[in-house]
């Protein structure tokens, strides 16, 4: 692996998991005094119940949970009447092993970590004379089951994403990967969400540098709260100010798996569908899944349209104008004269017209990506037909334009990522600004600058634009060919060197 | 670092906002055409240029032709003749879409070297334009009403779009006149245009209502003629009956079409069609003496044949020996032609200059004297590919 | 600081492109005045006879431990006479760079843009080189790889289309011209391969040597070479000799007339672009050299202020002369004066270095 030459931001130490602003403290042992303790730091949680048992040989002890955060049914069958059936004199760790029916347990006497617990879905039982309670997770959340997926919707292969549950999303990874080399680590990132961040990877196929650089950089993040895994993106990217993302957002898990098997790393954060991969580059975004369940000619044949509508997107708003207010001359001569015919009259200069189009484009997108689906339907149509047609009949605009607009707006949306439409979306400004001012010239230098912009980003230090710069040929044929997976016989070899060999055909 | 970054980038672009060179399409006049005549007062040339206005309002269907206007400026130089006339359209006359160049004849006879030497210095005007010489002044040809529902001018642009068609060979362009002023290459020859009154007809469609006066004489372009240029001077021209085999020598094309009279019939002529014309030049020289040996190879088809011809008695033999007679009597008139008028057009002295660049190094200063008194031999050899699909037509019986 | 390397396909094609770079502009305009019809011949004995020097540069960075260009002339040269040859080297591309900086600009502004002053474009393309020079090397090897495909996609198609273009009998005879005219005009094609050569002994020091190296390298240079000659002989063969001649630029004129009236009026919309990134490939190779030239004499020399100052150096440069005529001229001067000295200085660099390899 290349040692990455950019510069990181100073590490900050990582913040114990603070009680310096809690009243800091162990169990004593005397029950109705630890209980007072641990409410004192669970202060004002009305959801916080408190259940005394008086055991089979008289001694007392105490149940305590939150109410909707664990299975009640669980506590009463599994805890409360073992619990009164039996005795306590032999200790709480005599409880765990041989009263209580709950899978795991742990034994903790620091009221702060309980307290914790508690919070995370955690029932804690506490014995009279003893200084540490028993904690016992039972936690039970309603949550979303595995659902199609939205963002990226998949037209081959397994439709599944992930859901908002670590666990279970872990669990689908696991049931995708059957080999033991699926090793998950967990980190915890938030002072006080206190957020499980899982780092996920093949043990024999990923390098371990890579792992150890994924684990330092989260380590590093040192916040009170996050969303999700998309929230931390910015600590963990190499080029947080950039708008080009080198970290790959999907929710689709079969995408992690294939990212897996290439030596890649994936993290994924407690409550987020998402995950994110590691290290990214910037041609991969044009692959789509489908593309590898497809056939390799029209894979290429698709692959070439998300090409060309990359291009479009990015360049032909830009291009237009250069070409029509600047070169002239290029244009066959019955398509000046009918653009020529089509501007006579038009009020604004070319330039402000091909920006109020864009825009307005942009606005229609945006407005119906925020609608609810059926208005943002009817939204489309109104903005798309309505508006256009209106406006070329008031003269408002040449009608040349109106198909350029469209077309470039159409064309952002034949790219497969998500993250990849919004920085989309957003380059064709700058272009058409260079080329506004300097004609082909501009949009020439515009797409340099790009390049160098691009080429000199490193995705956890290996270079971003990879198969394309530096060029491999392999890589570079899987970018813009369907290529059938028996020439996919190696990975990567900078990704996974030690394991390199992926198919053996006959 | 990086709002400082992006700051620079910021400042940058508005140090470099000027957009100098943008310009609206609708600020543009397309010239379509441009004709050079001679001015009516001495050192002046007057220059017609053909635009098509576009239309206000919507629709794409400008440059329809119905709308192409000419306007004459009288000026000293193509520069001057620009500024009067962007004053008078109040547009930039625009030249990256003109079609073609057309001199009048007067022009073309006393040389073109100042208007080709114009044109070349500006690098918005292609050197690819092709150029047409007038059968009188070029004004009147861009002017001219033709056809149906034409403008004027609309006929030259008809005509470009078909001039593959026409006999004539390759255009010439101005990069072909400027590599001649260079004293490289050999004579050329440019189409002439020229005009005829437009028949009209009973029955035939009248002219729409406002593309002319009333009594306005309609005309037509049409070019059967071209031009050969010693240098940049018109100095002889081919009638239609020597263009084709004069086109078909450079060997800019390859087919056309021949009569010649029917073996079996003198009084009946055949219709035949050249497939594929290839001549070969074999150049000797003795001191001064040189003889030049052409040898075209004609693969023909019969097509057409008025009177009897009965194939099975007489074979294909006397027609091929007949269309070789034939060929050889059209290309020893080119060749006397051109003769004639000591223009070597078809390139002789260039082949000597590629193939014995050190007899052409003593020959090229009496070039112009020798060229007339070379000794030309033809040997043609036909070969009728095909006689069509309909064989029996070589046996119609008259009913006597 | 880690050490740059650049693969070898990737250092190959870089010098591939370096070594065209704007010359496939003028390069027929320059040689078919003196030469004629067979100035493509000129031109492909001036890149034969370079040859020779490809594997002396080679020869010379192959056996190049240290991490940068600056420390390895010094291990070559020795402190002293490594910073004057350094300080010579950098005075001559700082020269040759900033004109072709001005170049980029005034021919973009002579060919398609004749309202904008030229020196916004020559500023425009100032910004990507010093951005790019910023980065480094490492950085404009890839976007070389980048660019490469489209603009080499781009020449060779210009070439296609250009060949129903192409009138034969304008090319006969294809050698028309005694040797000692064609030998003449060579000569003033041989500062464009010595460009190509002393690029080769730039980045042939962060190559990751590998055997053979002189071979791809030659290839490379050749391959430019070829790729010249070829255009040379188009550009003659669709224009004719009086044409080629009569401009500065005859590339330009040749791409204005190429497939007109086909579904493009013309096709300049590639071959502007070209013009862009072929002045961006070179100015940016000469801006990179020269830095790293700098950063060998002088350590303290550090990276903003390098990129900023030689920056306003370039722009200095490359606003001097006035005129279209008064550049050619001074790309003529520079040219003909200090690259055709490399002709001398490489051949005594490769023998010091056998030399003190030698003695080791």
């Amino acid at each position: 692996m290349q040692k990455t030459t950019r510069k990181m931001r100073k590490p900050v130490p990582v913040r114990e998991l603070t009680k310096a602003d809690i009243e800091k403290g162990q169990f004593s042992g005397n029950l109705k005094q630890d209980c007072d303790a641990l409410r004192a730091v669970l202060s004002a949680s009305a959801d916080l119940k408190e259940r005394t048992i008086k055991m089979s040989d008289g001694a007392p002890c105490a149940v305590l949970y939150f109410a909707n955060l664990t299975n009640l049914a669980l506590i009463s069958e599994s805890i409360i009447e073992p619990l009164q059936r039996h005795g306590g004199a032999q200790g709480i760790l005599h409880i765990a092993e041989q009263v209580v029916h709950v899978p795991e347990y742990k034994a903790e006497g620091d009221i702060y970590q309980v307290a914790c617990a508690l919070s995370a879905g955690t029932v804690a039982v506490l014995l009279a004379g003893e200084a540490e309670a028993l904690l016992l997770p039972l936690l039970e959340l309603e949550q979303r089951p595995i659902e199609r997926a939205i963002q990226e919707d998949i037209l081959i292969g397994p439709h599944e994403s992930f859901s908002e549950s670590l666990g279970k999303n872990l669990a689908i990874l696991r049931r995708r990967v059957g080999s033991p080399d699926l090793k998950i680590k967990q980190l915890m990132v938030g002072r006080r969400s206190r957020t499980t961040v899982a780092i996920i990877y093949l043990a024999e196929v990923a390098q371990p540098i890579l792992v150890a650089e994924m684990e330092k950089r989260i380590q590093r993040i040192d916040i009170d709260f996050t969303y999700g895994i998309n929230y931390l993106t910015d600590f963990l990217d190499d080029e947080p100010h950039s708008v080009f993302p080198t970290l790959r957002s999907t929710e689709i898990p079969v995408r992690v798996v294939a990212a897996l098997m290439e030596g890649r790393i994936a993290v994924m954060a407690e409550g987020d569908g998402s995950a994110l991969i590691a290290p990214t580059f910037a041609p991969e975004f044009l692959q789509a899944s489908e593309d590898y369940f497809d056939r390799p000619l029209s894979a290429t044949f698709f692959r070439f349209i998300r090409m060309v509508g990359l291009m479009i997107s990015v360049f032909l708003p830009g291009t237009w104008l250069a070409l029509v207010s600047f070169h002239h001359g290029i244009l066959p001569t019955p398509l000046f004269n009918s653009i020529q015919s089509g501007r006579e009259g038009v009020p604004l200069p070319t330039v402000v017209e091909i920006f109020v189009l864009i825009l307005a484009f942009d606005l229609i997108v945006e407005a119906s990506t925020r609608m609810p689906t059926r208005i943002g339907q009817a939204l489309g149509i109104v903005g798309g037909i309505i508006l256009g047609q209106a406006a070329v009949q008031a003269g408002l605009v040449s009608p040349a334009l109106v198909i350029i607009a469209a077309l470039t707006g159409l064309a952002i949306f034949t790219q497969p990522s998500i993250t990849f439409i919004s920085v989309l979306r957003l380059l064709k400004y700058p272009v058409l600004i260079a080329g506004s001012l300097l004609g082909i010239y501009g949009v020439v230098w515009a797409l340099i600058f790009m390049l160098i912009t691009v080429t000199a980003i490193r995705s956890f230090g290996y270079p971003y634009m990879f198969p394309v710069a530096p060029f491999n040929l392999e890589g570079e044929l899987d970018i813009f060919i369907g290529v059938p997976k028996l020439w996919h016989a190696k990975r990567q070899k900078f990704l996974s060197p030690q394991n390199e060999r992926r198919l053996d055909y006959e | 670092m990086t709002y400082a970054k992006w700051g620079l980038v910021l400042m940058i672009s508005l140090l470099l906002v000027g957009c100098w060179d943008q310009q609206e399409i609708t600020d543009l006049a397309s010239i379509a055409g441009l004709g050079f005549d001679v001015g009516s007062y001495p050192h002046t040339v007057r220059m017609s240029f053909m635009t098509s206005p576009p239309r206000a309002g919507l629709g794409g269907e400008g440059g329809d032709g119905s709308r192409l206007r000419v306007m004459t400026v009288e000026a000293g130089s193509f520069t001057e003749a620009l500024i009067l006339l962007q004053g008078h359209i109040r547009r930039q006359p625009f030249f990256l879409h003109l079609g073609f160049i057309l001199f009048g004849e007067e022009l073309a006879k006393s040389g073109l070297n100042g208007q080709i030497a114009a044109l070349q210095g500006r690098s918005t005007i292609r050197g690819s334009v092709p150029i047409f010489v007038a059968q009188g002044t070029a004004e009147e040809i861009l002017t001219a009403r033709s056809g149906i529902g034409h403008a004027p001018g609309q006929d030259i642009a008809d005509l470009l779009d078909n001039l593959a068609e026409a006999p004539l060979g390759r255009p010439t362009t101005i990069h072909n006149v400027r590599n001649v002023l260079g004293g490289l290459g050999s004579e050329i020859t440019a189409p002439i245009l020229e005009l005829t009154p437009l028949r009209l007809q009973a029955g035939d469609e009248k002219p729409e209502v406002g593309l002319g006066l009333a009594n306005e004489q309609l005309r037509e372009v049409f070019v059967r003629r071209l031009a050969v240029f010693r240098r940049d001077r018109w100095v002889a021209d081919f009638d239609q009956y020597l263009v084709q085999t004069f086109v078909l020598l450079t060997g800019t094309t390859k087919m056309g079409s021949l009569n010649i009279t029917n073996p079996a019939d003198p009084k009946s002529i055949m219709g035949i069609a050249i497939a594929n014309f290839q001549a070969r030049f074999e150049i000797k020289i003795e001191g001064d003496k040189v003889e030049v040996e052409i040898l075209p190879r004609v693969k023909a088809i019969v097509r057409e044949v008025s009177g009897s011809y009965i194939l099975r008695d007489r074979g294909l033999e006397p027609i091929a020996q007949n269309i070789e007679q034939e060929v050889n009597r059209q290309v020893i008139a080119v060749m006397s032609f051109l003769q004639e008028q000591k223009a070597d057009a078809l390139g002789i002295g260039d082949m000597i200059r590629r193939q014995q660049p050190d007899v052409w190094a003593r020959l090229e200063p009496r070039w112009g004297q020798l060229f007339p008194q070379i000794t030309v031999s033809v040997n043609t050899e036909a070969e009728i590919t095909s006689t069509g699909m309909l064989v029996r037509f070589f046996e119609i019986k008259r009913g006597e | 600081m880690s050490k740059v390397r650049v693969g070898l396909a990737q250092s190959t094609l870089a010098l591939f492109v370096v070594t065209i770079g704007t010359v496939f502009f003028p390069v027929a305009g320059v040689v078919v005045p003196l030469a004629g019809a067979s100035g493509w011949v000129a031109v492909l004995l001036a890149f034969f006879i370079a040859l020779p020097w490809v594997y002396m540069a080679t020869y010379v960075a192959g056996s190049a431990t240290a991490p940068n260009w600056g420390q390895a002339v010094k291990a070559w040269l020795g402190p002293f006479v490594g910073r004057i040859f350094l300080m010579y080297f950098a005075f001559v591309w700082m020269w040759l760079g900033g004109l072709l900086l001005g170049q980029a600009g005034l021919v973009f502004h002579e060919m398609a843009m004749p309202r904008t002053p030229p020196i916004v474009l020559c500023f425009a393309l100032l910004i990507l080189v010093m951005r790019v020079g910023w980065h480094g090397l490492e950085v404009f090897v890839r976007t070389i790889e980048a660019l490469a495909m489209f603009s080499i996609l781009g020449l060779v198609g210009l070439l296609v289309g250009m060949l129903p273009l192409v009138r034969i009998d304008q090319l006969r005879p294809l050698i028309d011209a005694p040797p000692a005219l064609i030998a003449h005009a060579a000569m003033f094609c041989l500062p464009w391969a010595m460009e190509g050569v002393l690029f080769a002994l730039f980045i042939g020091v962060y190559a990751r040597k590998r055997l053979g190296m002189g071979g791809y390298f030659a290839a490379a240079v050749g391959a430019a070479g070829f790729s010249l000659a070829f255009l040379t002989m188009m550009t003659v063969g669709v224009l004719g000799r009086g044409v080629t001649e009569s401009y500065l630029y005859p590339t330009a004129i040749l791409i204005q007339v190429a497939l007109p009236g086909f579904f493009l009026e013309g096709v300049e919309m590639f071959m502007y672009p070209l013009w862009v990134v072929a002045s961006y490939f070179k100015v940016g190779a000469a801006f990179i050299m020269v830095s790293e030239s700098l950063a060998g004499v002088w350590q303290g020399f550090k990276q903003p202020y390098r990129t900023l100052l030689l920056g306003g150096v370039f722009m200095f440069i490359a606003t001097r002369p006035r005129n279209i005529f008064e550049l050619v001229a001074s790309i003529g001067r520079v040219d003909n004066t200090f690259f055709m000295s490399f002709y001398f200085i490489l051949p005594a660099l490769a023998l010091w270095v056998r030399v003190s390899r030698r003695e080791e």
